[in-house]
């Protein structure tokens, strides 16, 4: 026998402003079931929860209502509450009488009337829950860390020293990412290599760090806890075991013309090669597209050259099975890509350079030796304009966010471009600066007082080649005049692209992207590392667009829920997840189909049939991955699958007591599909 | 010829007044390349220049009235003039997007139409010629001559509606003319604005204008300008005084109908060619091409 306990609460004015509270703790205490019902200012407060408990204990309640808030608010703390006095956490309902009432009405007698039917309905469910208890799942204490860029680094460096196992994955023979590529940073104009590489050499070095490099996730299995996850180690050509680095191989390589991609194409390498001097690790890796020996079937210098013998021409791709229990994802960025601009000449201008070519140019170790010249004639440059938000806050290119780290890098370019040609003048066209941060607006200040940059507000919109020079068409929105700007080097801040590959990755790994590739959060504010996968984070630009500071700050920040969460034994989770009644389930299995978290398994179970044993292949659930979503229960055509928490029988209990029928009526009607007058 | 080509011609004004030589060759190139012109009878003005200024409503009901003509041949229309060109799918355009303003014109030009009837310009029509095929029609190569193909601003704008590749830097006018052998060059104002709506309200602005265009195309090599445009020829030939006031410096380049070029190249007679209609006439540099073979070989 139900005995049920209702407790309404003001929340202050929220409620009562609106709410004849008092009323509906009379109205409740009406309702079959009900052997309690009062009314408290605020019921989560210790004094609130102190009633619900004595309540409990007094009035022997075997079911609880609080009417009060959303259940996102404080179901937890009720769930917490009741426990207390040893009621099951789950024999609790939540009528949610603030959102869904006081908040979005004016007139108290209506307002009133709906709370009291919220109450109802609550009831009638609470008089049906069953006592659950959490599922508990094991789970692999290690970590998988995609992508090693700075985000990607510094998350496996803190879980590292966390003491969790962590494998970390990147596709580019070396990790390092994009910030390996750059120069000097804003606002400090620390060198970039300085402060990149200790980390790098940390993250291979560590004992709690696997390092996959020239390596891709080809699958993504499991769930949180339990993921197993398979990695495609793409092949060297080099035995790794026994190449000691000494690059004799790159340097003997005959081919020799193939665009540098670490050096944004403003040189050459070789087919075997290290993708710069700083590489982790320093193995070389044969570039079998442009290779001689895979083209043409002969060459073989490499081999000859090497003196440890560690050349394999043969060496097979290997596949590599991890069970790890949390991912995080920090795949990084690509650069828009300019060819796409008309007006601008479809990429084709020469001397039209993008903003990491610039930053190549400007680094010591770059192709220039750090001398800033021209790519077309290697000629230094006098007069140099940037141009702002290429690919940025742009809906003709359907790219209308804010990349964010372009007005800081591109001020950057002018410090630096000062610094290298005291005698060289930079004219930046820009829409806005947006230059948030610390000591960022700042430096924004720096480059137009120290390095005389000219911040010419509008837009672009003609680049040609007239001769030696490139011809800048532009407009100046603040004195109104078209502006020509003969330049002998126009540099793009190219806006940030989600890397290549990653809408497959997400599907793999099934985590939710945005239009343009973005991963998305589960929270904008208060969960923006995690997604709605559990046991999937993220971190650096494969979110959003952001700069160093954000994304080692994401780094860490998915770092610590990861250790969060590899720091339990075991995992608890609400025990709100679908059920299949297998006597009646009929082993359809269209919920296999529906299913977007895989989690239906097939399951052989022995029966009767005449008497004689047979075997029947059901449905059942498997705990751990399922997310109670319900989507299984609307296609299961025996109606044997029920979601916990929200059967089908208190769903029809609460639209019953709504509607003022018994649910059985209900039932029928939903199910039967009997017209009103029929 | 792979497939056989066949259009509703609508010549515009245009090519009936200023600029007859570019019809004459039109006319020729297409029958020596085996396009089939159908002309329409009737046809009224596209709804240009003053028109669209005066009534929208009524300039897509004039070129609704030719467009209705088209359909009722049951060809896909061709004009050689980018004005009208661009008043046509214009016209298209606005009657799928307005049902008001469709119904108006339905009432004015007495016929309902649904803004599909398709509109062909003269270079996506000549886009379609295999030029390998085509080469035997050539009697007169033009080896040599260095030609600026001049698009101006309405051939491939506004992109959306003409679906132009490159449409900031075109290339059809020059693969089409590689047939007659021509050197096209490579300069940067082909899409530029000739100034031609300036004609009489701004000669200053109209001498930069084309003062730009002729200056880089004659800097990158250019000994004659071909267009596909009525108003930029006349514009571009006729306002070079005010061209060279601007540049400081004395300029005198011909500016052709590529059609002349085509016409010349594959043996029309010099009616037809209607190089006497120019006003600088590319005549003699096209005569000398033949002693500068004489001297190279």
């Amino acid at each position: 026998m139900a005995r049920v306990g209702v407790f309404v609460c003001w929340c202050g004015a929220n409620i009562a402003g609106t709410v004849d509270v008092k009323r509906v703790a009379e109205e409740a205490s009406k309702l079959p079931g009900v052997v309690y019902s009062t009314d408290y200012k605020y019921m989560c407060s210790d004094p609130g929860q102190e009633i619900v408990r004595d309540a409990i204990k007094e009035h022997k309640l075997n079911s609880v209502v609080i009417a009060a808030c959303s259940p996102r608010m404080h179901e937890p703390t009720f769930r917490a509450c009741v426990a207390d006095v040893g009621l099951n956490p789950y024999k609790l309902e939540m009528a949610n009488i603030r959102e869904h009432s006081s908040w979005v009405h004016s007139d108290i007698e209506k307002a009133t009337a709906k709370a009291i039917d919220i109450v109802k309905m609550a009831v009638a469910k609470a008089k049906e829950l069953e006592p659950l208890d959490n599922i508990e799942v094991p789970l692999t204490k290690r970590a998988l860390v995609i992508g090693g860029g700075v985000a990607g680094i510094q998350s496996a460096l803190d879980i590292a020293d966390g003491g969790v196992e962590v494998i970390l994955v990147e596709r580019e023979p070396s990790i390092g990412g994009k910030m390996a590529m750059l120069d000097e940073t804003f606002p400090t104009l620390d060198c970039s290599q300085c402060i990149l590489t200790p980390k790098m050499v940390d993250a291979s070095r560590h004992k709690n760090i696997t390092l996959y490099t020239y390596s891709e996730v080809e699958r993504v299995e499991g769930y949180i806890g339990n993921f197993v996850v398979t990695i495609r180690k793409k092949a060297r050509s080099v035995d790794e075991e026994l190449c000691n680095g000494c690059g004799e191989c790159t340097l003997k390589c005959p081919v020799k013309k193939i665009p540098d991609e670490f050096e944004q194409g403003l040189t050459t390498r070789t087919a075997i090669y290290f993708p710069f001097p700083q590489a982790v690790p320093k193995i070389p890796v044969i570039d079998k597209e442009n290779c001689r020996y895979y083209t043409e079937g002969k060459c073989k210098v490499c081999e000859m050259v090497c003196p440890r013998n560690a050349i394999r021409f043969d060496q097979p791709d290997e596949f590599i099975k991890v069970e790890v229990g949390a991912i995080v994802l920090a795949t990084g960025y690509k650069l828009f890509d300019h060819s796409k601009i008309e007006e601008y000449g479809y990429g084709e201008v020469d001397d039209v350079i993008t903003g990491l070519q610039f930053e190549r140019l400007s680094c010591a170790s770059g192709p220039t030796g750090g001398k800033i010249k021209r790519p077309s004639d290697g000629k230094e440059p006098e007069n140099v304009v940037f141009i702002g938000c290429v690919g940025s806050r742009d809906d003709k290119y359907d790219r209308p966010y804010c990349s964010k780290i372009c007005c800081m890098y591109t001020a950057k370019h002018a410090i630096l471009l000062h610094h290298r040609l005291p005698s060289a003048r930079a004219f930046i066209f820009y829409i806005d600066v947006r230059a948030g941060g610390k000591g960022y607006e700042e430096f924004i200040q720096r480059a137009m007082e120290e390095a005389g940059a000219l911040y010419i507000r509008g837009r672009v919109s003609r680049l040609y080649r007239d001769g030696d020079k490139v011809m800048v068409l532009g407009y100046d929105t603040i004195s109104g005049k078209n502006i020509e700007i003969p330049a002998d080097m126009v540099v793009l801040a190219s806006g940030i692209e989600p890397s290549s590959g990653v809408i497959e990755l997400a599907r793999n790994v099934g985590v939710a992207y945005d239009r343009y590739g973005f991963f998305v959060e589960a929270h904008p504010k208060l969960r923006p590392v995690d997604t709605n996968t559990a046991g999937v984070f993220l971190a650096g630009c494969c979110q959003a667009p952001m700069d160093i500071p954000d994304s080692v700050a994401q780094g860490s920040a998915s770092a610590s829920k990861v250790l969060a969460l590899l720091s339990r034994d075991i995992l608890e989770r609400e025990p709100m997840v679908a059920v299949v009644d297998e006597e009646t389930c009929s082993g359809c299995f269209a919920c296999r189909d529906v299913c977007p978290y895989d989690a239906i398994e097939e399951v052989e179970r022995k029966v009767w049939i005449e008497d004689k044993p047979d075997i029947r292949k059901v449905a059942r659930v498997n705990r751990g991955k399922c997310q109670g979503c319900g989507t299984c229960t609307t296609v299961c055509r025996s109606s044997a699958i029920d979601i916990k928490g929200t059967t089908d029988l208190q769903i029809f209990e609460q639209i019953g007591a709504l509607i003022g029928e018994s649910s059985p009526s209900v039932k029928h009607k939903a199910t039967m599909g009997e017209e009103k007058n029929g | 010829m792979g497939e056989e080509l066949r259009f509703a011609y609508y010549p515009g004004c245009s090519a009936h007044s200023t600029s007859k030589e570019y019809e004459t060759s039109f006319r020729y190139v297409c029958e020596k390349l085996g396009i089939t012109l159908v002309d329409i009878e009737n046809w009224v003005c596209c709804g240009a220049s003053a028109g669209h200024f005066y009534d929208i409503g009524f300039s897509v009901a004039l070129a609704c009235d030719t467009l209705v003509k088209a359909r009722d041949i049951g060809l896909p229309l061709i004009t050689v003039c980018p004005a009208c060109y661009n008043r046509l799918l214009h016209a298209n355009y606005l009657i799928k997007e307005d049902g008001e303003l469709a119904k108006r014109v339905a009432d004015t030009i007495g016929s309902e139409y649904d803004g599909q009837h398709e509109v062909y310009n003269i270079l996506d029509a000549f886009s379609k010629i295999d030029i390998e095929e085509a080469k035997p029609i050539v009697e007169r190569p033009l080896d040599g001559l260095k030609v600026a193909c001049y698009y101006g601003c309405l051939f491939t704008r506004p992109p959306k509606m003409t679906n132009f590749k490159r449409y900031e830097d075109p290339l059809v006018m020059e693969n089409i003319l590689s047939l007659t052998g021509v050197d096209p060059v490579d300069y940067n104002h082909k899409v530029n604005c000739c100034g031609g709506s300036l004609s009489l309200s701004n000669t200053e602005v109209l001498g930069k204008l084309v003062g730009e265009i002729l200056d880089d195309a004659i800097r990158n090599g250019a000994e004659v300008i071909a267009t596909a445009c009525p108003l930029c020829q006349s514009t571009l030939e006729l306002r070079q005084n005010e061209a060279s006031k601007y540049l400081g410096r004395k300029i005198r380049v011909p500016i052709t109908y590529f059609t002349q070029l085509m016409a010349y190249s594959f043996g029309a007679d010099k009616k037809t060619v209607g190089f006497g209609r120019n006003w600088i006439s590319p005549a003699s540099i096209i005569n000398d091409l033949e002693k500068r073979e004489v001297k190279a070989g």
